[in-house]
């Protein structure tokens, strides 16, 4: 009996502890400024453009990693073909691999020196610099997030939903777009969000492969980290921001899982 | 008994010698980038100090100190942000080790720039550090310089403002940019992957680096003896292999 409170105790104080180790260095970002001196920091148009600019390129790669993860996902779930696991493996890389090697891959391959460097020479492309190339660096590093979540709920949907629509003659791409999709919206949206909260806070990658320059590429998070040698104040006020954000899509996460399970689909 | 009494013996010689600055507990060393190369090489020369380096933008560094996360000596690439350092409190009295020029990097065999000049023309891409690391700071410095015109021509050219020296040499050599501002011993570093360009004289302010003892360190003696192992003939000795000028007699 006293063995099994001590145990219950012991939890509880993990918990306490887990808790508190996240939650401190978070109230301390968003205490470190008053209300007045955060806004004040944030009117500065560096920040503002930082913000857009994380915006518009992180909607953007959002809109290619859903178009592109999604019809990926569903081959992925429904179909048993040679070197499956091993395309999920590589697609999944990206979720584990430190953001450096994943700018180094980046310019390897796409930067002017690399692989297709000569390629994009000659159509005209140029991704490094560019506000392009931090859409590229974001889709990397967050297409997985989005594409797991698919996948998983493509494999959860039930089997009949997909022969009933067979026997009523939809083809594959039909069964996927009137009935899967819809079916699954809500673990797809929640798949979607956690990408879009990972491609906010991308840095490393960015950085490395399309640089930092204000209004072009330098989205919040690079801003973060020169306002740390220059502004600390302005750069706990992005953060702030960022906090905010984070938290909002974990949330919306979190009530989409909920209405997709209690969907039962 | 003994093996405790043992225990403590070894403990009170170890608190004894740690106190005394010697070698025992290594040295907490912050670096600016640009001085990686011989730093790295110095701290092997006197291998009865153990010191743990740490690299990165003088700036974010000195941000690091003020917010209290604190090496025992600061290596910095700008006289001035030990000085503001000084001047807060934090660190002590700056001493100037080397000196470094600044010269414009392009990659081995590019041949569409060849002069300072050539920086003003339209579609040249340029890196610079970010204003607040020194190499930016240096950089933006030289502009002031200019007539308005060609600093205008040359800001239109910089595409990324990068958080320190290495960063900057690495857009370089993955030919991301066509050119940078970069310190004289970056290009020596490169292993032949970057050729300098020279920088006018009238233009070019000589960078001082400033060592300082950090307030509050544990080991002020052994500090102060690694700062002062800088100025042995040695250690100038790999500044200077490492294209860095030695201090000059009023610093």
């Amino acid at each position: 009996m006293t063995s099994r409170r001590l145990t219950s105790a012991a939890m509880w104080a993990a918990l306490t502890v887990s808790f508190a180790f996240v939650t401190i260095p978070i109230v301390a970002i968003l205490t470190a400024n008053s209300p007045a001196a955060l806004l004040d920091q944030l009117s500065d148009p560096a920040a503002v453009d930082a913000l857009l600019l994380s915006l518009e390129c992180s909607v953007i790669a959002l809109v290619l990693v859903v178009g592109l993860g999604t019809p990926t996902a569903w081959l992925l779930a429904t179909r048993r073909f040679r070197g499956r696991s091993l395309a999920i493996t590589v697609i999944e890389l990206p979720l584990v691999l430190p953001p450096a090697v994943a700018g180094l891959g980046l310019l390897a391959a796409f930067g002017p020196l690399g692989w297709l460097g000569g390629a994009e020479d000659a159509v005209g492309i140029r991704l490094v610099l560019e506000t392009a190339g931090v859409v590229v660096a974001l889709v990397f590093v967050s297409a997985p997030f989005h594409i797991r979540q698919a996948q998983a709920a493509f494999e959860a949907m039930n089997p009949g939903l997909r022969d009933a629509a067979r026997t009523i003659g939809l083809n594959d791409a039909a069964v996927f777009m009137k009935v899967a999709v819809p079916t699954v919206a809500p673990a797809l949206a929640a798949g979607a969000t956690l990408a879009w909260a990972r491609a906010l806070g991308e840095f490393g990658a960015t950085l490395m492969f399309a640089g930092s320059l204000r209004g072009v590429t330098q989205t919040a998070p690079l801003a973060i980290y020169e306002g740390f040698g220059s502004n600390l104040a302005g750069a706990q006020a992005l953060a702030a921001v960022l906090v905010a954000a984070s938290a909002v899509l974990l949330v919306t996460t979190r009530l989409l899982t909920r209405r997709w399970e209690a969907s039962g689909a | 008994m003994t093996g405790l009494r043992t225990s403590l013996l070894i403990g009170a010689s170890f608190f004894v010698s740690a106190c005394g600055g010697s070698a025992t507990h290594p040295l907490a060393v912050s670096s600016a980038t640009s001085l990686k190369v011989p730093v790295t090489g110095i701290s092997a020369l006197y291998p009865s100090t153990a010191v743990h380096l740490e690299f990165a933008g003088s700036d974010a560094l000195a941000t690091a100190i003020r917010s209290g996360r604190k090496p025992d000596v600061f290596l910095s690439a700008s006289l001035k942000i030990p000085k503001q350092l000084a001047a807060e409190g934090l660190v002590g009295k700056p001493v100037v080790f080397a000196r470094n020029r600044l010269v414009v990097a392009v990659r081995s065999g590019t041949t569409n720039i060849g002069s300072f000049s050539d920086l003003t023309k339209s579609g040249v891409s340029l890196a610079f550090g970010s204003p607040s690391v020194p190499i930016g700071a240096y950089a933006d410095t030289i502009l002031g310089k200019l007539p308005t015109a060609e600093a205008a021509a040359i800001r239109a050219n910089v595409k990324t403002r990068e958080p320190d020296a290495a960063s900057v040499a690495a857009k370089v050599t993955e030919g991301v940019v066509d050119a940078a501002i970069l310190y004289a011993s970056d290009v020596n570093a490169s292993n032949g992957r970057l050729r300098a360009i020279t920088i006018p004289a009238f233009l070019n302010p000589l960078t001082k680096c400033a060592a300082v003892v950090v307030n509050g360190t544990k080991y002020p003696v052994a500090a102060a003896a690694f700062i002062r192992s800088l100025l042995l003939p040695q250690s100038q000795q790999a500044l200077r292999a490492a294209g860095f000028l030695p201090p000059s007699r009023g610093d």
